[in-house]
């Protein structure tokens, strides 16, 4: 097993007289990219500012082998000053090196807007400022709290190719996030919470096996026909204008051998595994929503 | 600390203060140009004039010295009341400004990049504060300082300068700094201790209609902090003689500022340190928002 950069024992946070997050007990490993999962209000933001240390902890306690750089999704810039002056801040601050700020400018791709003031940038520029601070301040844990909310496709893209470079770097990166179908493409290790409590924590291949199978979602090159000898092989399917969509019960080597010479062109699962692993672990609203639920219907 | 006085200096909060500083310095000089006039003997003729119509009108004596109308400025006079006003400007300055420096990066969560670590909140943002102070002081030294020359200039060109006190002027200039350092600590350790800009710029707006200008209006007997403030900051040395002596029918009372009390000090002294820690305090107070 890997070391661990960040270890949560039993860590309950309360407020005003009610808990936050309760018992919650799961380890980041060095050099891995973990997320965070759960519903809007399940503690993920809570356990972060824990983990910085800018909320008392109840009871537990929590471990980081360093001091990790948190990117709170709520935090804005200072809207007059420009990146760069933003970064030669932190230099100062820090008392680092031209040299290092350079290199995290790079890194980051910011060059081309550092003189562009923080209030003209977009949610995607200033995520990677952001990040160009960590970098710079040579962070070896870096958790991101929803850092995809407001990205479009590419800068989501940028952005998890940036996570792969820091993991390759051997960083740890820890996420926190809604979107699961990105989310897993870069993931090692998944924790999910649920009201307060962690209902599953492990390698992304040691809790993705208990979650629920996925439907296959294929495009022939005659939808219709393949529904048909679908239908003959007794493997329900229907046709949509994602394609064709087979459910969960018939596995994707019994579908496609009973498509016989039929081409199949694109073969998807209809849910990504960590919209499922959040099904499974995370996603049923707290208690108060439900009845809030039950009330408005 | 040098990182953060840098960064105070390049905020906009501090162009802003800066320049309305900058225009509330030249008010007092530029508002007594328009307003005075060095022709002392062609007032003297009217109030003459004035005099003996409404002697043959009421038929009560009445003399020159109750119809003078005094055109000049005179620096010895008017000079120290023009430099209070000025530096009681640049305190609310401060004080405003501060606020909107600190309590604004709090409200807008700007303040996260702004520190170094979460963990060692404390001390970042009590040199926030302290650096925004200093940066008022600063400001407020060198324009006071501009100001009382303007006046000076002022008196030679439309008035006289004569009795002028130059010591007491400093201690003006002086007080007036120490003023615009205190506020600028209250208003950005206001700023840091309840995390907002808004509710510190209501409270001083709130503090100026009913303290200030309500209360004033309906209670005769009221003196107002900010009038008590005034006169801490003029503090008027009736023990030492005046070289003014007035050439007109009527002169007012010359001004004498003087050192002032050590317990004026002290105050400044003891709302500094209170306000520091009261913000050290604040900032490591749990941030849930």
């Amino acid at each position: 097993m890997n070391a661990q950069a960040v270890r949560f024992e039993s860590v309950s946070v309360s407020r005003r007289g009610r808990n936050l997050v309760t018992d919650v007990s799961f380890a980041v490993s060095q050099g891995a990219v973990h997320a965070l999962l759960g519903h809007n209000g399940a503690g993920k933001t809570t356990l972060l500012r824990a983990l910085c240390g800018v909320v008392p902890i109840s009871t537990g306690r929590v471990l980081a082998s360093s001091e990790p750089v948190v990117l709170f999704a709520h935090a804005r810039m200072p809207a007059e000053m420009t990146a760069a002056q933003l970064l030669d801040y932190r230099r100062r601050l820090r008392g680092l090196s031209r040299e290092q700020v350079i290199a995290a400018a790079e890194r980051t791709g910011i060059q081309s807007f550092l003189h562009r003031k923080c209030s003209a940038l977009s949610t995607g520029m200033a995520q990677r400022v952001n990040l160009a601070i960590a970098i710079m301040d040579d962070a070896a844990t870096i958790v991101l709290d929803e850092p995809t909310t407001g990205l479009d496709p590419q800068g989501v893209a940028e952005l998890l190719t940036l996570v792969v470079g820091l993991r390759a770097e051997g960083r740890t990166v820890m996420i926190c996030s809604h979107d699961l179908s990105q989310l897993e493409l870069v993931c090692d290790e998944v924790t999910c919470v649920q009201a307060g409590r962690v209902t599953a924590t492990g390698s992304v291949a040691q809790v993705g096996a208990t979650a629920p199978p996925s439907g296959q979602v294929l495009r022939t090159s005659d939808d219709p026909r393949a529904r048909d000898l679908l239908d003959r092989a007794g493997i329900a399917a229907t046709v949509t204008a994602r394609g064709l969509c087979v459910g969960p019960e018939a596995s994707i080597s019994q579908v496609i051998s009973a498509l016989n010479d039929l081409e199949v062109r694109e073969a998807t699962v209809e849910r990504s595994l960590f919209a499922r692993i959040y099904e499974r672990y995370g996603c049923a609203p707290a208690p108060h929503r439900r009845s809030l639920h039950g009330a408005a219907t | 600390m040098v990182a953060v006085c840098r960064l105070v200096v390049r905020r906009r909060v501090t162009l802003i203060v800066a320049s309305l500083a900058a225009f509330v310095a030249v008010t007092a000089p530029v508002a007594r140009l328009l307003t005075t006039s060095s022709e002392v003997d062609g007032a003297v003729e009217r109030a003459q004039v004035l005099a003996a119509e409404l002697v043959a009108t009421t038929g009560t004596p009445i003399g020159s010295a109750e119809t003078y109308i005094e055109p000049r400025y005179l620096l010895a006079v008017q000079g120290p009341y023009d430099l209070v006003g000025v530096a009681m400007g640049m305190a609310l300055l401060a004080l405003l400004g501060g606020a909107v420096l600190t309590g604004g990066d709090w409200r807008s969560r700007a303040i996260g990049v702004l520190f170094a670590r979460w963990l060692a909140r404390a001390l970042p943002a009590t040199c926030q504060a302290i650096a925004w102070a200093a940066v008022a002081a600063a400001g407020a030294l060198i324009l006071l300082t501009a100001t009382a020359g303007l006046l000076f200039a002022l008196a030679g060109l439309r008035g006289s300068a004569f009795g002028a006190d130059v010591v007491g002027t400093a201690l003006l200039v002086l007080r007036g700094t120490l003023l615009a350092f205190t506020a600028g600590i209250i208003g950005a350790g206001a700023g840091i201790m309840v995390r907002s800009d808004v509710i510190v710029v209501i409270a001083v707006l709130t503090e100026v209609v009913v303290a200030e200008l309500l209360m004033t209006a309906l209670v005769p007997q009221w003196r107002s902090p900010g009038a008590r403030l005034i006169a801490m900051l003029l503090s008027q040395d009736s023990s030492r003689e005046s070289g003014f002596v007035c050439d007109v029918p009527r002169c007012e009372p010359s001004v004498l500022v003087g050192a002032g009390s050590l317990w004026l000090y002290a105050a400044a002294a003891a709302i500094t340190l209170t306000i520091t820690g009261g913000a050290a305090l604040a900032a490591s107070r749990s941030v849930w928002n």
